[in-house]
């Protein structure tokens, strides 16, 4: 087998190996951080403009923005109020259209946009 | 001072990925870095956020934010951090495109230039960045897209 030189095989095997929730865990971050470097540009807003409004350090907002914060409720609703939208969705489905079937059906999940 | 050598760790259509060897090594720095902490159990889950994000970026492109500037405002030296634990794997950005990963380790200590393998990382980057940036500007080399042209056969004094 040729020799893994450049480290690329040896890369890629850690990456299919890793656990599927951190996986997830990484999906949402970098979704939230995506949406949130999206809702910057949008308002013209610096990370220092962000770091005034949230009264947070300029070295906490590139955190947020990095793509692996494990962001706390508390965090994404300080962001959240400062800048007017809702970093997260919360899709609700209620199925009550059948009296065949009337189990309702919540389901959260977060919008991380593609 | 070493030579070194630039190779190319992987090509996608949005992203060049670059690292370093060393003369006399047998493996790149950025095959060093994973192996230094692939079976310690401690970091070894830092190291998978670290490598999924190199994977995300071989799609998304090289975007700073993803990054923590380190060195000196002048240089492209940056680090893919874990910060709660403190792994960095240092980098050179290069362009949106074009990424070189260097060698890393945990800094737990207030400044990188306090730990010696630390801080010699990223001083092999900065001396690597000031003769890119040199061969750059006499037009020995070109970054084109995701590509690094005129450094297959480069040495470089670092």
């Amino acid at each position: 087998m040729k020799k893994d030189i450049n480290g690329q095989k040896l890369f890629h095997k850690i990456v299919d190996e890793t656990p599927a929730e951190l996986k997830t865990q990484l999906r949402f971050s970098n979704a939230i951080a995506e949406k949130l470097d999206r809702m910057l540009k949008e308002r013209d807003m610096s990370q220092r403009d962000l770091a005034r409004k949230t009264k947070k350090t300029e070295a906490e907002v590139s955190r947020w923005l990095g793509g692996t914060h494990n962001f706390t409720l508390r965090t994404l609703a300080l962001i959240s109020t400062a800048l007017g939208e809702d970093l997260i969705s919360i899709v609700k489905q209620y199925d009550i259209t059948s009296e065949d079937n009337p189990m309702m059906a919540a389901e959260a999940e977060a919008d991380y946009g593609d | 001072m070493t030579r070194a050598k630039i190779l190319s760790v992987e090509q996608t259509e949005a992203v060049g990925l670059f690292t370093i060897i060393f003369e006399g090594e047998n493996q790149s720095e950025f095959a060093d870095f994973i192996n230094k902490f692939k079976d310690d159990a401690v970091r070894q889950n830092d190291l998978r956020i670290i490598l999924n994000q190199i994977d995300l970026i071989l799609v998304k492109g090289v975007a700073e934010r993803y990054f923590r500037p380190e060195g000196k405002m002048s240089d492209n030296v940056c680090a893919l951090p874990v910060y709660k634990s403190g792994l960095r794997l240092y980098c050179l950005r290069l362009s949106d495109s074009v990424l070189i990963v260097g060698n890393g380790g945990v800094k737990n200590t207030k400044t990188y230039q306090e730990n010696e393998d630390l801080n010699g990382y990223v001083i092999n980057l900065q001396k690597l960045d000031a003769l890119l940036k040199a061969d750059i500007n006499k037009g020995i080399v070109r970054i084109e897209k995701t590509e690094i042209i005129g450094v297959d056969d480069k040495e470089y004094d670092i």
